[in-house]
């Protein structure tokens, strides 16, 4: 265990772009399935996250009467750093930009720091929608968070080590996806929800206006656009580790693996996003709660009796 | 250094207009039009923008009566710009409106005189102390409905600038946390000139008309791929004169294509198929679990639908009782959303006096809404697929829009911090 070799720091850019093209795949993925469910060709719909990069350069930013300014603006720029944080620990076949000894922990801190950001994007423009975002994103992170927490645990109790990359190495021939799918099928709900799209992210939605989004416009706008998409693809990345068998794999070499493997699941969480209707935060609650949370943790003593019988 | 950007800045604008986000608002009587421009956005690759601040343009759809002014006039500050506008009565004014639209968002030069003529800061902006920032009232605290804690109290109007919203309705709400305290509807009118005309536009396309409200019902709930399918056949379902003049452009339920082609006009047969495919949208809706799930109420201690000291003493007395009426008057809400969207997807349903009906619904809705949450309370205002230009001139004056700024029979001293969020662009 242990061969993943940390990289010096300005491989940081390399991670930054690589994040930032699967982010501009997600959201064209997305705008494709959009334009052909709504009857029109989906390579212009492909086109989705350029045409909308341009538009957002091109316009001006705004801002509120009496916004919270600061807070605003860690928000806006927190969105874009988050999604980093997460995959500095994510080993990219034997190279890692941090190969801290705690990943595991490191990145439920960075899910947990995407509240913070909801919730101030919510708070600084000083406006009605963009706070019932804030607001709601809180009561539904009550929902998922601790699943989350308990899911992210049985691959490191599995593992023996809260380090990301011997978590990897822990899973040769039989990913942890197979022996602990609930864990897995609980991770990618939290992961449809801190993303802050979809069925499971009362943040935003059409039913209060886009929420959290509802007053950000050029610049701003784009970087959170861009940042919800980069939590995605970071949540799908974070799985390959844990769960899917990080880098192993035939034939291609491993930090191939890892990117097919992160770009197939992301493409999933998309096309599984667009299916399901907007589910509101008491319905998640009362899921989270009664299901998930249980689940995760029986799924978490399963684990801890095979690793006990095991050893 | 500006000249040598030139060749850039064209190609931005042309990928960026590409993908214009149109504000749509409609005016009662304008339900034609607006259908219209939704169905060229999609052609063109445009979309409905979900607020001013995500808008490059705004269409009024509709002859805007005297009471929309002043509306009409902050939603267009509150756009960041590049920016452009364009009103619409009738369908066939569309294409030349949406052509008008981009030439004017590729217009440089124009486009950054306007930014450069426009404030920093709003006009009605003042110098503000700590109690007052930017002279606005803070927002006062009031126990909120579901739990007694107490939360920030807002007055927000809703409408008449939402998407998927009634055509001129304005609910004044006062909301805790995100939940309806109190509201107060109003109705801006269209132009009094313009309704009979709106009158003929009206015969014959009801189906089209609750399909189209079906549709919005969905969007509100997230499912946009079903959504996309009901305005699919709600188009199919117009009538011919409310078509778009070009016939190659207008959509049709799959397999209906060439009879669209072959005869402009809704034929009987036609319309058959339409009610046949509206049927199967509405079994596929009512199968679907995860819908019925995310529409039905969670089983949360919710609201009382009484509110203030009032609540409070009552709460004192028979807290369990209160909140049983709360939950289940929030419960039949989302039951009535479910059912309501239903019966819109009904192609044998009948309307008989819209007008009627809307005005009932609307007399109705303030105490509905009480305890409801504002997401609850949006996809409610939809499935009740209200028709304001239904109304008739002592509806309208029933509904018309007060000038006192202050809230109906309000004894809570609650702020105004975020009723009037004007937008206003730096550079």
């Amino acid at each position: 265990m242990g061969d993943v070799v940390q990289v010096a720091v300005p491989w940081v850019l390399l991670a930054a772009v690589l994040l930032g093209v699967a982010a501009l795949g997600v959201t064209a993925l997305d705008g494709a399935l959009a334009a052909r469910a709504a009857g029109r060709s989906a390579s212009v719909g492909a086109q989705h996250p350029l045409v909308e990069t341009a538009r957002l350069l091109r316009q001006r930013r705004r801002t509120t009467v009496a916004a919270d300014t600061l807070l605003r603006h860690v928000a806006v720029g927190g969105f874009v750093v988050a999604p980093l944080l997460m995959v500095a620990v994510v080993p990219l076949g034997e190279w890692v930009l941090a190969d801290a000894s705690v990943g595991v922990v490191w990145f439920n801190a960075v899910d947990v720091l995407v509240w913070v950001l909801v919730w101030l994007a919510g708070w600084g423009p000083n406006a009605a929608w963009s706070l019932t975002g804030g607001y709601r994103f809180l009561a539904q992170a009550m929902a998922y968070e601790l699943p989350l927490m308990f899911a992210l645990t049985a691959p490191a109790v599995a593992a023996g080590s809260l380090r990301v990359g011997d978590v990897a190495a822990a899973q040769p021939g039989l990913p942890h996806v197979v022996w602990m799918p609930v864990a897995f099928v609980v991770y990618c709900t939290g992961v449809l929800a801190f993303s802050v799209r979809g069925p499971l992210s009362p943040a935003g939605g059409a039913a209060i206006s886009g929420g959290v989004l509802a007053e950000l416009s050029g610049v701003d706008r784009l970087l959170v656009l861009a940042g919800r998409a980069g939590l995605l693809v970071a949540g799908a990345a974070f799985a390959v580790p844990l769960f899917l068998g990080g880098g192993s794999g035939p034939l291609l070499p491993g930090w191939l693996w890892v990117l097919v493997k992160t770009a197939l699941l992301a493409a999933a969480l998309v096309v599984v996003r667009r299916r399901l209707p907007d589910v509101r935060p008491e319905r998640f609650l009362a899921l989270g709660w009664t299901v998930l949370l249980p689940a995760a943790l029986l799924q978490l003593l399963v684990v801890s009796v095979v690793v006990v019988v095991r050893s | 250094m500006a000249v040598s950007l030139r060749p850039l800045q064209r190609v931005l604008a042309r990928w960026a207009v590409r993908g214009t986000a149109v504000l749509l608002v409609e005016v009662p009587g304008g339900w034609a039009a607006r259908a219209a421009v939704e169905r060229a956005l999609v052609e063109r690759g445009w979309r409905a923008a979900s607020s001013p601040a995500d808008a490059d343009a705004v269409v009024v759809c509709g002859t805007p009566g005297e009471s929309w002014g002043e509306v009409l006039e902050r939603t267009w500050e509150q756009m960041p710009g590049p920016r452009a506008r364009a009103s619409v009565s009738a369908p066939s004014e569309v294409p030349g409106a949406l052509e008008g639209l981009a030439a004017s968002l590729l217009d440089d030069d124009a486009q950054r005189a306007d930014a450069a003529s426009r404030d920093l800061v709003p006009a009605d902006v003042e110098n503000g102390d700590d109690m007052h920032p930017a002279g606005l009232d803070l927002a006062g605290g009031e126990d909120d409905l579901r739990d007694g804690l107490e939360m920030d109290v807002l007055r927000v109007p809703l409408g008449p600038v939402l998407p998927d919203w009634p055509a001129g309705l304005v609910l004044r709400t006062v909301l805790s946390g995100d939940v309806v305290v109190r509201a107060r509807v109003e109705v801006l009118a269209g132009a009094a000139a313009r309704r009979d005309s709106a009158d003929d536009a009206r015969r014959g396309d009801d189906v089209a008309r609750r399909l189209d409200a079906a549709a919005q019902v969905l969007r509100l709930a997230g499912a946009d791929d079903v959504a996309a399918r009901a305005v699919h056949l709600r188009d199919a379902a117009l009538p011919a004169g409310l078509r778009s003049l070009s016939p190659r452009s207008a959509p049709s339920p799959s397999g209906l294509r060439s009879l669209l082609t072959s005869s402009r006009g809704a034929g009987a047969e036609e319309a058959h198929e339409v009610r046949g495919e509206a049927a199967r949208l509405r079994g596929r809706v009512e199968r679907s679990r995860v819908l019925a799930w995310a529409l039905r109420e969670a089983d949360v201690a919710t609201s009382s639908p009484t509110s203030g000291a009032e609540s409070d003493a009552a709460q004192a007395s028979a807290p369990g009782d209160l909140r049983d009426v709360g939950l289940d008057a929030r419960r039949r809400t989302r039951d009535d959303v479910r059912t309501l969207l239903l019966g819109l997807l009904d192609p044998d349903a009948r309307d008989d006096d819209p007008g009627r009906r809307t005005r009932a619904a609307l007399e109705a809705l303030p105490e509905r809404l009480v305890g409801v949450d504002v997401v609850t309370a949006r996809l409610l205002v939809a499935a009740l697929d209200l028709r304001t230009d239904a109304l008739g001139d002592d509806d309208l004056a029933a509904f018309a829009p007060r000038d006192d700024e202050d809230e109906d029979g309000d004894e809570a001293d609650g702020g105004d911090a975020h009723a009037h969020h004007h937008g206003h662009a730096h550079g």
